[in-house]
C-alpha cells in the first residue's frame, strides 16, 4: 500500500505542482483585476454617497417643489445598475465637475438602450412616439432598477400594471382623448378590489400587453363590458331580454351597457349605486328623473323613508320597454300589497277598476290620459292596415274585429310615457267618479291602438275618439264600457225615441178622447 | 154597486214596493248614464242608491214569484191556450182601446180574481215578468259585482253588452211606465184602478 502512494506521488507530483505554478497566479490575477475594478467603482460611488447617502439631502425646483437628492445605497447595490458609476447615468456630473445648484438632469438611458432596440417592444414603440410620454424611470423606477425579468416575478399583475397605468397615461381614439390612467385607491375600494387587472382585461398581463383595436372610446366602454359577463353570467342573461340590451344590439351604441351604471375600476356594491343620487338612470332620463322627484316616492325619499327608485319598478338589469297600455298594477302592488282591498272600501267594483284602469290614470291627476286598445295577437296584414290608417277610424276596428274575433282589451292610463312618474300623494288622486263616468270626461278625449313589436316596444296608432260612440265599435270594444261615458249614440236615439214613443201614446189618447166626448154623450 | 177583492195584500206590497224601486231606479240610471246633462246627485251616490234600490226590486221579484208559484194564482198570468181565442181576445180589446173607448163603449174584459189580466195585459205582464225584468235584474246583478259574475259577463260576450241590454231593458220599462200608468187611469173613474191597487177591492161598475 505505502509503495504503491509513493509511486503515484512520484509520477503525478511534477505535474501537480506545474499546474499549481501555472493556474494559482492566473487566479490571482483575475481577483486581482476584479479588486481593482470594484475599488475605482466604489470610489466614484463612494464619493456621490458620501453626500448622497444622506437623508434629508434636497433641492428645491424651480417650480417650488422639493426633490430629495437621496440615494439608499443598499438599494443601488441590489439594483441591475450596480456594476454602473454613478455618472454613467448622470453623465453632466463627475469627480471633476458638479452642478452647484439646481440643473436639468440629463439621465439618458438610450445610451445603453438604443431607440431602435426598444422600439421593438410594442409598448415602448408606441411611448417613443408619442411627446408627451413619460419618461423611462416613471416606469422603471431609478437607483433600484432591476432586471425587468426579476422585477415581474417579484411584483403583482396589479402592481406591474399600475407600474405604467397610475401615470398619467392616455391614447387618441376618434380624435377623443382616452385617459388610460387607473386610480389605485379607487380599485383598491370597489368591490373588486381582489382582483387581478388581468380577470377583466383579458389579453393584458405581464407576457402580452394587446392594442386596442376599437375605433372609438364607446365601442371601447361595450367591448370592456363583455368582461363582467365571466363572472356575472346570470345577471347577463337578464340583460339581454332588456330593452337596453336589444337597443344596442339594434346599434344604438348609446345604450347603457354595465359599466355605464356601475362604473368600471370604482365599481360599488350595488346598494351603494343609489338612484337619487343622480346615478345611474339620470344620465339618459333626466326629464323622468325630474319628474320623479317631484313625485311621491321621490320626495319621500328625501324625506328619508323608504320608497322605490327607478330599480324597484324597472328592475336594473332586465329593464322592459315600458308599455302605456299596460297597467303597472302588479309593481305597484307589489309593495302596496292592499292596494285592491283598500280601493274596495270605496270604489264599485275595484277589481274590474284595476283591471282595465292604470294605476297611474288615478294616482297620476292633472296629465291628459289615453284609452289604449290592444289585441292579444295582431296579424301582420292588420298590423299593416293599422299602420296606414291614420288616425284609425271605427270601421277598421270593426273590420279588424271581423278578422280575428277577438274584442280589443282596453286600458286608460296616462298619454305620455314620462308623466307616469309623477305619482301624487293618495289624498291627490283622482276619486271623482265623474272624472271618468260622464261623456264630457276629457279621459276618453284621445284614443290609440297600441301594439307590440317582436321586440317588445310598443307603437302607438291614433284612434278618432268619435269611434267610442259608434254603434261600429259595439262589438270590437264589447269587453270595454265605462259607465256613461263611452256610450253608444245610437241606443240614446233609440232610447229618446222609445220613450217619446211611450209618452206620446197617453197623450194622443187623451186628445182622442177630448175630442170624441161629444160622441159619447150623445150616445148617452 | 159590487166591490170584488181582486188584489191580494201580498200583490199589492209587491206593487208598490216595485212602483217605488222603479221610480228610485230610473231617476238614478238617468244621473248614472247621463252625468253630462243631470246633476241631481254625485255619480257614487247615484250608484249606491241604484245598487241598493236594485237588490230591493230583486228581492221584491222573488216575493212576487214565490207568491205567485204557491197560491196557484200565476194562471193570471198565462194567456188562454188556444191561439185563436187569444188572438180574438187580443183584438177586441185593442179595437175597445182604438176604436170603442170613444164611443163609450164598455171594456170587453171584466177582471175577476180568475181572469184579472184581459189578453193584451197577459202578453205584456208575462213578457215582463218571465223575461224583462229577470234579465234587467241579471244584468244588474252583473253590473253590480262585475267580479263575482265575470263568468257570466264573458258568456255574454262583455261588460258593454251586459250594459247595452240593461239599458235598452231601461228604456223600454220607462216608455211602458207612460203607458201602465195612464192606462190604470182608464177605469170608471180615473182613480177607480188606482185605489183598487191600494184597498184591494175594485168596484164592479155596471151602467
Amino acid at each position: 500500500m505505502g509503495k504503491r502512494f509513493s509511486f503515484l506521488m512520484f509520477v503525478s507530483g511534477p505535474f501537480i505542482g506545474l499546474a499549481f505554478i501555472l493556474v494559482v497566479p492566473l487566479i490571482s490575477l483575475v481577483f486581482a483585476f476584479a479588486v481593482l475594478v470594484k475599488t475605482a467603482l466604489a470610489a466614484e460611488t463612494g464619493a456621490c454617497l458620501s453626500c448622497h447617502s444622506e437623508k434629508t439631502l434636497s433641492i428645491r425646483l424651480p417650480n417650488g417643489k422639493t426633490q430629495p437628492l437621496y440615494v439608499d445605497e443598499k438599494a443601488l447595490g441590489g439594483s441591475v445598475h450596480s456594476c454602473l458609476s454613478c455618472s454613467d447615468c448622470h453623465m453632466d456630473i463627475s469627480m471633476e465637475s458638479h452642478p452647484s445648484g439646481y440643473s436639468k438632469p440629463s439621465v439618458s438611458c438610450t445610451n445603453c438602450h438604443p431607440k431602435e432596440q426598444l422600439a421593438k417592444k410594442k409598448m415602448h414603440f408606441t411611448a417613443l412616439s408619442r411627446a408627451n410620454a413619460p419618461p423611462c424611470y416613471e416606469c422603471h423606477g431609478v437607483h433600484s432598477i432591476k432586471r425587468v425579468r426579476e422585477w415581474k416575478e417579484s411584483v403583482s399583475n396589479r402592481d406591474y400594471c399600475l407600474t405604467c397605468h397610475s401615470k398619467k397615461l392616455s391614447t387618441i381614439l376618434d380624435g377623443e382623448e382616452i385617459s388610460l390612467q387607473v386610480d389605485r385607491e379607487m380599485i383598491e375600494g370597489s368591490v373588486h378590489s381582489g382582483h387581478n387587472c388581468s380577470d377583466c382585461h383579458k389579453g393584458f398581463n405581464k407576457t402580452s400587453h394587446s392594442t386596442i383595436k376599437e375605433a372609438t372610446k364607446r365601442a371601447l366602454s361595450i367591448d370592456f363590458s363583455d368582461a363582467c359577463r365571466r363572472c356575472h353570467q346570470k345577471k347577463f342573461e337578464q340583460v339581454q331580454g332588456s330593452i337596453h340590451y336589444k337597443m344596442l344590439k339594434g346599434g344604438n351604441l348609446h345604450a347603457p351597457v354595465c359599466t355605464d351604471c356601475h362604473g368600471f375600476h370604482s365599481v360599488g356594491k350595488k346598494e351603494t349605486i343609489k338612484t337619487l343620487s343622480g346615478l345611474p338612470c339620470k344620465k339618459c332620463h333626466e326629464t323622468i328623473f325630474k319628474d320623479f322627484r317631484q313625485s311621491v316616492h321621490g320626495t319621500a325619499i328625501r324625506d328619508g323613508k323608504p320608497a322605490p327608485m327607478c330599480s324597484n319598478c324597472h328592475f336594473a338589469h332586465e329593464v322592459k320597454p315600458t308599455m302605456l297600455s299596460k297597467t303597472p298594477r302588479d309593481t305597484c302592488i307589489a309593495c302596496h300589497k292592499n292596494a285592491l282591498s283598500a280601493h274596495e272600501r270605496w270604489l264599485p267594483n275595484a277589481k274590474l277598476h284595476f283591471d282595465s284602469v292604470s294605476c297611474t290614470a288615478c294616482h297620476v291627476p292633472d296629465v291628459q290620459k289615453k284609452l289604449y286598445l290592444t289585441l292579444s295577437s295582431v296579424p301582420r296584414a292588420i298590423s299593416e292596415r293599422i299602420k296606414n290608417d291614420d288616425p284609425i277610424k271605427e270601421t277598421l276596428l270593426l273590420d279588424i274585429y271581423s278578422e280575428t274575433k277577438e274584442g280589443f282589451g282596453a286600458t286608460l292610463g296616462v298619454s305620455e310615457h314620462g308623466s307616469s312618474h309623477r305619482l301624487a300623494p293618495k289624498l291627490k288622486a283622482l276619486r271623482r267618479c265623474d272624472s271618468c263616468h260622464s261623456a264630457d270626461s276629457e279621459n276618453f278625449k284621445k284614443v290609440a291602438v297600441a301594439i307590440t313589436g317582436n321586440d317588445g316596444v310598443e307603437q302607438l296608432h291614433d284612434v278618432m275618439p268619435s269611434a267610442l260612440a259608434s254603434i261600429v265599435t259595439f262589438m270590437p270594444l264589447k269587453g270595454f264600457y265605462a259607465l256613461g261615458a263611452t256610450r253608444i249614440r245610437l241606443f240614446d236615439q233609440i232610447g229618446a225615441l222609445m220613450i217619446i214613443g211611450g209618452a206620446s201614446i197617453p197623450i194622443v189618447h187623451i186628445t182622442l178622447r177630448v175630442l170624441t166626448r161629444r160622441l159619447r154623450r150623445r150616445r148617452h | 154597486m159590487k166591490k170584488i177583492y181582486l188584489h191580494p195584500l201580498p200583490v199589492r206590497l209587491w206593487h208598490w214596493i216595485n212602483a217605488g224601486t222603479f221610480l228610485v231606479l230610473i231617476i238614478t240610471g238617468l244621473q248614472i248614464r247621463y252625468k253630462d246633462m243631470i246633476s241631481l246627485m254625485g255619480f257614487k251616490t247615484a250608484v249606491s242608491i241604484h245598487n241598493f234600490f236594485g237588490i230591493v226590486l230583486a228581492l221584491n221579484f222573488l216575493l212576487w214569484l214565490i207568491y205567485y208559484v204557491f197560491s196557484g194564482n200565476l194562471r193570471v198570468y198565462l194567456p188562454a191556450l188556444s191561439p185563436k181565442s187569444f188572438l180574438i181576445g187580443s183584438l177586441r180589446q185593442a179595437r175597445y182601446y182604438g176604436y170603442g173607448i170613444f164611443f163609450g163603449e164598455e171594456n170587453p174584459h171584466k177582471p175577476t180574481p180568475e181572469q184579472k189580466f184581459n189578453p193584451m195585459q197577459q202578453m205584456a205582464y208575462l213578457n215582463i215578468m218571465a223575461l224583462f225584468l229577470p234579465l234587467q235584474i241579471l244584468s244588474g246583478l252583473m253590473m253590480w259585482d262585475t267580479n263575482a259574475f265575470r263568468s257570466w259577463i264573458a258568456l255574454l260576450g262583455g261588460i258593454r253588452i251586459v250594459d247595452t241590454f240593461h239599458v235598452l231593458l231601461f228604456f223600454f220599462f220607462t216608455s211602458f211606465l207612460f203607458i201602465h200608468i195612464y192606462l190604470a187611469t182608464l177605469g170608471h173613474t180615473p182613480t177607480a184602478h188606482i185605489k183598487a191597487m191600494i184597498s184591494g177591492f175594485e168596484e164592479e161598475h155596471s151602467h
